[in-house]
């Protein structure tokens, strides 16, 4: 397998790339996979693995994508929640706070021309 | 790190049970908790700006994982503790604390390779402890059991009596 590293020497930033044999017994990898070794080195650039840790590539996009929404569930529950007082310049709690089920009611009467006391 | 879903999944279930015992903790704070459970993840800059990159500017050894340590974390807790007005900073800094730190804690169970996490108490000790490998960063499961602990969560939530905190 080939490994990019980038060192700092005298201040100034090296990139290369060094290639490993890396021998394991234990699982099977595919191309872009990441893996964590831990090993001996028997011979120079070569490796026998006591352990490895394969992290498939397939589910790196799944981890980013939820990962975002996660990121945007919890900054619309703060801009519901808090808001930024200029007469403080602080944030602070809402008294009220914004309910999602109580906007999609409200949007949903004035859809249906219905009055609704909310 | 598990995903962000799974850390803010965490951090929503103990804010929630916590804020069963505790009337002031409502559903803002339990906001605040998810948020500090990002807070670690900060460190995740470096796939915007590298390390090296950073290193060969400041002409000194740099890692944004940093972020992730008790140390880095606290610092970035003080940076929320100051933006919320002051009578809610002690509030804030205890809940953002508790949602950083269950994050640490929760990467701590992360597999390694070589059987240790990482400090995660860093600068106070650089010690990683030993990890039982439970979970790697890309696995879909722990968002799936701590999604369905955080629902059951929610329903019990619900069903409880409502108080309301006054001042």
């Amino acid at each position: 397998m080939e490994s990019s590293y980038s060192i700092v020497r005298d201040g100034q930033l090296e990139r290369s790339t060094v290639s490993f044999t890396i021998t394991s017994t234990q699982s099977s990898v595919s191309v872009g996979d990441t893996i964590q070794v831990y090993g001996v080195f028997h011979q120079e650039n070569a490796i026998q693995a006591n352990q490895m840790v394969v992290t498939p590539s397939r589910n790196i996009g799944y981890m980013y994508v939820i990962s975002a929404l996660a990121g945007v569930w919890v900054l619309s529950r703060l801009l519901r929640q808090w808001r930024f007082d200029p007469e403080h310049f602080a944030v602070v709690p809402r008294s009220d706070p914004i309910r999602l089920t109580d906007r999609i009611r409200r949007l949903w009467a004035r859809y249906t021309d219905e009055n609704i006391d909310a | 790190m598990p995903d962000l879903l799974t850390h803010a999944f965490i951090a929503y279930i103990f804010a929630m049970a916590v804020s069963w015992r505790y009337a002031w903790l409502d559903g803002r704070y339990v906001t605040v908790a998810m948020a500090g459970a990002f807070i670690p993840d900060i460190a995740k800059i470096t796939l915007l700006v590298a390390d090296t990159r950073v290193s060969a500017f400041i002409d000194l050894l740099f890692s944004w994982f940093g972020i992730h340590t008790a140390g880095g974390t606290l610092l970035c807790v003080f940076i929320g503790v100051v933006l919320v007005s002051s009578q809610e900073r002690r509030r804030v800094g205890w809940v953002l604390s508790a949602g950083a730190a269950s994050h640490l804690i929760a990467d701590a169970f992360l597999m390694k390779a070589y059987g240790h996490s990482y400090p995660l108490l860093w600068p106070l000790t650089a010690y990683a402890p030993p990890t039982p490998g439970l979970y790697l960063s890309t696995d879909v499961w722990p968002a799936i059991v701590t999604g369905s602990v955080a629902v059951g969560v929610w329903v019990i939530d619900r069903r409880l009596p409502k108080t309301t905190y006054t001042e």
